[in-house]
């Protein structure tokens, strides 16, 4: 490379081909109106499954608290549950475990995949091949199916569903940072960095996460909402959360032998779950298409 | 620049037969090195519990040791990890599933003829599914940008954030406790049902699976559509004056075939999990209802068949994906114009 740092640094990066202008992720989101109102939504959710239950009139596991399956009172708004629990208040109890179980989760996933991700594109050779056959093997497992064979060899605890869903998603997000960090890892400015001397780790953390931190992170936007509806489903099913927890998904299969008694006892959990899954839904896929959008102006176009 | 290439490679004809059988070979030993992989997490995850707990799970909590001990020596499970492995392998590959350690049935008798149902479900789901999902996919892609494909393509994405439980306990609600139109669950209907009850045990858990299947057969297919429409070869086309529906549906089309394949097989993968759930939700007495039970009761050989079978099917639906793929795709067949 025949270039000098002073004509590096006057050459525009944001034309070198195949390089995505970084774009503020808030303002990308903003600029729709399904992410508006995606992000409305959300923030409502939020406050709903952190503050909402200072409002609980009753302890969530609190029994015979009124007549056991009664439809909606004044008393109990949401009526009552097979034990006597105040359906209301279990709601309002119940949110956070929908959302933090997957948020620690697809994190997690994010921080091993991205390490793998990095290592093999920044890398390259072998263990580049080797990361990318074992993420192609996973990736070709069914989810569900992975999941639960390992809560039957392990039994269910938050512990193990977080892991669980860890181990799920670590190739789908290794895949993706692997695939971005491969397109930088190959610029000239990269090389440059590497011919002032600059160590792998500066390399990596100062000049290629940068780069790819835009696409990346929508991404773990739309695993979130992967994750948020993959670990309801585990807890629907029956194995993550556990009685007396009162997370929405356990609600959900609680309350379904006496759907014709007390629909809300199914129907509010159902609803709550919806409106999560679809708020970030919404921002994840208004970050996504505003990403699209900027590569389609940079890539050849048509 | 795809689009330049396609027309080129055609004309290149049957002299890639050889290379088809080559990807054909990739394509089979992938298969199976990925069925070995589910053999092997399912075998070493379901042992991850010791002999002693299995023996509790089957027997009872309160056994005794010499109890415990005769257990593990009928089922040989003092033998190495590894060796139980390869006989466990063995056996599958041969048909015997083994006897579950909780019901004292042969596994093989309770899951042959749920896989039938969990199959059939399957198909009828890809039976309706598909078609409105291309139909859907094709309308919003020759209105690309308007309105109203804005407004179908967020329907899209609404729709498809709603867990697969969800969709089907709102339609439970709708035509089985309100309307009562249909059964609140599919197990008595199909177990002691007429022929119009078992059908309409099928109704509602297909009807689940087509919801949470359209969208992302219809994105797919919106996007594929849509860069075939706007390739050189399609403005010839309609340049040459035939008729814009035989331009969508016989010059588009048939390119977009492959990337739209490969999304009805991605569909057909994720629905051998949505599967898993739907059976739960409406009590349908198939392979996904017997997974999780299993699990819940600590029935670790009916987990391993189940496993193994779903497994195995999804294996061989993508395996018939990859040829169909590949007998339609202009660019591995060529050209027969």
């Amino acid at each position: 490379m025949s270039t000098t740092q002073a004509e590096l640094d006057l050459v525009s990066v944001a034309e070198e081909p195949g390089y995505q202008r970084p774009i503020s992720l808030f303002r990308a989101v903003m600029r729709t109106a399904e992410g508006r109102i995606g992000l409305g939504l959300a923030v409502f959710m939020l406050l709903l499954i952190s503050v909402g239950r200072l409002a609980a009139p009753f302890s969530p596991t609190a029994i015979n608290v009124g007549p056991p399956i009664a439809g909606p009172s004044m008393a109990h708004l949401l009526g009552t549950d097979d034990l006597g629990r105040d359906v209301l208040s279990r709601f309002l109890y119940g949110g956070d475990t929908v959302l933090l179980v997957p948020l620690a989760a697809v994190t997690l996933a994010l921080v091993i995949g991205g390490f793998l991700g990095l290592l093999a594109a920044y890398r390259g050779g072998w263990v580049d091949r080797l990361v990318a056959r074992v993420f192609d093997v996973f990736l070709v497992i069914p989810a569900l199916l992975l999941a639960l064979v390992l809560v039957a060899g392990l039994g269910t605890s938050v512990v193990v569903i977080v892991l669980t869903v860890t181990v799920v998603y670590v190739p789908r997000l290794g895949r993706i940072v692997r695939g971005a960090a491969g397109r930088i890892a190959v610029q000239d400015f990269i090389v440059a960095a590497e011919l002032r001397g600059e160590s792998s780790r500066w390399v990596v953390v100062r000049e290629i996460l940068p780069n790819v931190a835009g696409p990346v992170l929508s991404a773990y936007a739309l695993y979130v909402t992967y994750g948020i509806i993959f670990v309801v489903t585990l807890s629907y099913l029956g194995l993550g959360a556990q009685p007396p927890s009162s997370d929405w998904g356990l609600m959900v299969s609680d309350s379904q032998a006496f759907i014709s008694f007390n629909p809300w006892a199914t129907v509010a959990p159902a609803l709550g779950i919806a409106a999560m899954s679809v708020a970030f839904t919404l921002v994840a896929d208004a970050a996504n298409r505003q990403l699209a959008r900027g590569n389609d102006r940079v890539g050849t176009g048509v | 620049m795809s689009d330049l290439q396609a027309p080129v490679e055609t004309t290149e004809g049957g002299a890639r037969t050889g290379s088809v059988l080559g990807v054909a070979g990739r394509h089979l030993v992938s298969a199976l090195v990925t069925l070995l992989v589910i053999s092997l997490i399912t075998f070493f995850a379901t042992s991850l519990k010791s002999p002693e707990q299995l023996a509790k799970a089957s027997l009872g909590r309160y056994i005794t040791p010499a109890q415990s001990l005769a257990f593990v020596k009928e089922y040989h499970l003092n033998r190495p990890l590894v060796v139980r492995y390869f006989d466990w392998l063995a056996n599958f590959v041969r048909g015997n599933f083994g006897t579950s350690y909780i019901t004292h049935r042969p596994v093989r008798l309770d899951v042959l003829p749920r896989l039938e149902r969990t199959l059939l479900l399957t198909l009828a789901t890809l039976v309706v599914a598909v078609p409105v999902g291309l139909a859907t996919g094709v309308l919003s892609a020759r209105r690309w940008g308007t309105r109203s494909d804005l407004a179908m393509n967020i329907g899209a994405v609404v729709l498809s954030a709603f867990p697969e439980f969800v969709i089907g306990l709102f339609l439970l609600l709708v035509f089985a406790v309100d309307l009562k139109l249909l059964p609140v669950d599919s197990g008595q209907g199909l177990a002691f049902g007429t022929l119009s009850a078992q059908i309409k045990a099928y109704v509602l858990p297909t009807a689940t699976l087509v919801v949470a299947s359209v969208p992302f057969i219809m994105r797919n297919t919106r996007v594929a559509v849509r860069e075939a429409l706007a390739a050189p070869y399609t403005r010839a086309a309609v340049l040459h004056g035939i008729p814009r529906r035989r331009v969508v549906w016989h010059h588009a089309m048939r390119n977009a075939a492959g990337p739209i394949l490969n999304a009805v097989a991605l569909n057909v993968i994720y629905l051998l999990a949505g599967v898993i759930v739907v059976e739960n939700v409406f009590d349908f007495p198939g392979l996904g209802q017997d997974l999780v039970a299993s699990v819940g009761t600590g029935d670790t050989i009916t987990v391993q068949a189940v496993a193994m079978l779903l497994g195995a099917t999804f294996i061989l639906v993508s395996l018939a994906t990859d040829a169909l793929a590949g007998a339609l795709n202009p660019l591995v067949r060529g050209s027969r114009q």
